[in-house]
């Protein structure tokens, strides 16, 4: 097996409660490894810490206790400057697309963004990139010159990834990245997703509260509770036997499209 | 449409439902165009449908709180009145005794500087006139029909100290206040975690159930439409575009849209190394529909006859109906799940019309193979109504 791309090791991060006496422990030793080139699913519900573990592994939070190594180089602690020449290999694509956009740029701009601060591209030679990425992604030439709010929640979405991997990242989070956009085109996003992995040989964290998302999407899946890693398995263990409680009260809570199965449900 | 006539009165019947809003240019948009849909007592409607697709603006314009410029027309009937020509003095009435709403954001259909007690007592003063004691007293039982526990001391709280899935709960409590016969409960979960939703929507089973509610849910999660309802309407760009009852609608859908949407639902039975049928483009906007069928470019059966004709609502018998130019081949090659097999399909719900299914018998009219088998699509039928 190959080597691990990302390690945490014990990761702890408590936040001070609103009333100062106590602290919120948002991540309570949380371990695990994530392996080149698959799919590491963290699923979980509203301050479970999902997000949390997202930042600690990008380093734009600081753990308390506990460890990340990317690619055996521990990046707990380091600063942000020595931190830089990292973060070309680690992207993040957010929740909301309309949000996440610098609604006064233009796509070109916004996807341009990480190509002029990281590479040494000219500006010619950024605008090819930047029409080769939207290819890549499935949007037209002229979405080049649009700005955010010309475009619908997909295709914001569809900006946010191709600004993720423009800079051939190594690791891409995706934090609930289709949590936000509708049914018909979520699909659209996740084949696109998937397709992007296979070509560029991306390693992926998916976060999200949706079980089936993270079933789909997924290799292996980190069950989050409270801070806390109660399930840690392959995507088949899991679903066929899934061992903590919480994880099957999250399985029993899932709304199937099937009324023929809700005389147990309703 | 308005022929069919159901066995029991609707509750609340809607006739060419339409908004408009001027646009700056001086033309207008239509985001809900002529919208038909009878809630039966008791029934438990679903309008799904995607972001855009009109169904909140259908809400709102059922408890008339659509303001101008935007213009509301058509028929809001409901114990024999026209709602949309109730003066807004009487209408401020209807809202909450007769027709109350469940909105999407709890945080936001509360006051965060006044105490769930005084809101809850609020809207019980507004549907009838009793003490402010009495009304106090009135909350805390609503408090705690609605499941949140130690009402007594809760009622005096305020809404940042409540959880998500419990501040649904007291605008639940608050939907309940007026004794309302229909509730409109717009994404109720979709707000929350899928465990609290879960609860959620049980909370407002048992409640339907309880007082004999008619509620009609808008949601985007089929999921949760297939767990509460008994009917299903799709809305795609201000239309309804097909219904059915929940087991038929399931079992199988007639429009091309309703069937996309379906199949490109990521659920926990999907096959992880095929990709998900995603239904390719995206939703049109309400200013710019295509001429014909407004589904036409992104559907993958659309003929050229469907890029220039505007379809209308086929009845295919069953109580299901399809806006498709194409809708009686297409409920054809699904004939055994229309009544036509021992299935039966209208068999479901509380006695929901049997109508002869006329249509769906008609031969097909294309060369389309019409001996495909309907593969076990009317399994669904006979099951259900066996919610607890």
């Amino acid at each position: 097996m190959a080597e691990s791309l990302v390690v945490a090791e014990h990761l702890v991060r408590h936040f001070p409660d609103p009333s100062g006496k106590d602290v919120v422990r948002a991540v309570d030793d949380v371990s695990f490894e994530i392996r080149p080139g698959e799919t590491f699913g963290l699923v979980g519900e509203s301050g479970s810490g999902k997000s949390t573990v997202s930042r600690l592994l990008l380093g734009l939070d600081q753990p308390t206790r506990g460890l990340v190594r990317f690619d055996g180089i521990e990046i707990s602690g380091m600063s942000q400057r020595r931190l830089r020449p990292l973060r070309r290999q680690m992207q993040m694509v957010f929740q909301d697309p309309h949000a996440s956009l610098n609604r006064r740029k233009t796509v070109a701009q916004i996807i341009g963004l990480p190509l002029a601060v990281h590479s040494g591209l000219s500006r010619s030679e950024r605008d090819r990139r930047v029409r080769q990425l939207l290819d890549l992604v499935g949007l037209r030439p002229e979405f080049a010159s649009r700005y955010p709010h010309e475009m619908s929640g997909g295709q914001c979405q569809r900006v946010g990834i191709a600004r993720a991997i423009a800079l051939e990242p190594r690791l891409v989070i995706l934090d609930e990245a289709v949590s936000a956009v509708d049914v018909s085109v979520q699909a659209q996003i996740l084949n696109l997703l998937k397709d992007l992995q296979r070509q560029l040989g991306l390693t992926y964290v998916f976060v999200s509260h949706d079980l089936a998302l993270v079933r789909y999407m997924s290799d292996r899946i980190g069950v989050l509770y409270h801070g806390q890693l109660v399930e840690l398995a392959d995507r088949h263990e899991l679903f066929a036997e899934p061992r903590h409680e919480y994880t099957r009260s999250l399985l029993a809570a899932v709304p199937v499209a099937d009324p023929g199965r809700r005389a147990t449900r309703v | 449409m308005t022929s069919d006539v159901p066995a029991s009165e609707p509750v609340l019947s809607v006739r060419d439902l339409s908004v408009r809003f001027p646009t700056r240019g001086g033309g207008a948009i239509t985001p809900v165009r002529g919208v038909d849909l009878d809630l039966r007592r008791g029934g438990r409607l679903g309008l799904v449908g995607e972001s855009g697709s009109g169904k909140s603006l259908t809400a709102l314009a059922l408890m008339r709180l659509i303001r101008p410029p935007g213009r509301v027309s058509g028929r809001l009937l409901m114990h024999g009145r026209n709602l949309l020509e109730l003066p807004e003095r009487q209408m401020v009435r209807y809202r909450g005794s007769r027709i109350a709403m469940v909105y999407q954001n709890p945080m936001s259909a509360l006051n965060p500087v006044y105490t769930i007690g005084r809101q809850i007592a609020e809207a019980v003063r507004m549907a009838k006139p009793v003490s402010r004691r009495q009304a106090h007293s009135r909350a805390i039982e609503l408090l705690d029909e609605v499941g949140v526990p130690a009402a007594a001391r809760r009622v005096d709280s305020y809404p940042h100290e409540f959880s998500g899935g419990m501040r649904q709960r007291v605008v639940i409590a608050m939907a309940l206040a007026g004794e309302p016969d229909v509730v409109i409960a717009d994404e109720p979960t979709t707000a929350l975690d899928v465990t609290t939703q879960a609860r959620v929507i049980e909370l407002l089973g048992s409640l339907a159930d309880r007082h004999g509610l008619s509620v009609m849910l808008i949601t985007h999660d089929l999921g949760v439409a297939a767990t509460f309802c008994d009917d299903i309407h799709v809305m795609y760009a201000g239309r309804i575009v097909e219904r059915a009852d929940v087991h038929g609608f399931f079992g199988h859908q007639v429009h091309p849209y309703a069937e996309a949407l379906l199949s490109s639902v990521c659920g926990l039975d999907a096959r992880v190394d095929e990709p998900i049928p995603a239904v390719p483009g995206q939703p049109p906007l309400p200013g710019n529909l295509p001429p014909g069928c407004s589904f036409a470019p992104r559907c993958t059966a659309s003929t050229e006859r469907c890029c220039v004709e505007v379809p209308v609502p086929v009845d295919l018998g069953g109580g299901r109906e399809a806006e498709c130019l194409y809708a009686t081949q297409r409920a054809g090659q699904h004939a055994g799940a229309l009544g036509l097999g021992p299935a039966g399909g209208p068999a479901v719900g509380q006695g929901g019309p049997v109508a002869a299914p006329e249509s769906g018998l008609d031969p097909p009219e294309t060369d389309e193979d019409p001996g495909k088998p309907a593969s076990g699509a009317g399994l669904h039928a006979s099951e259900g109504s066996g919610r607890g």
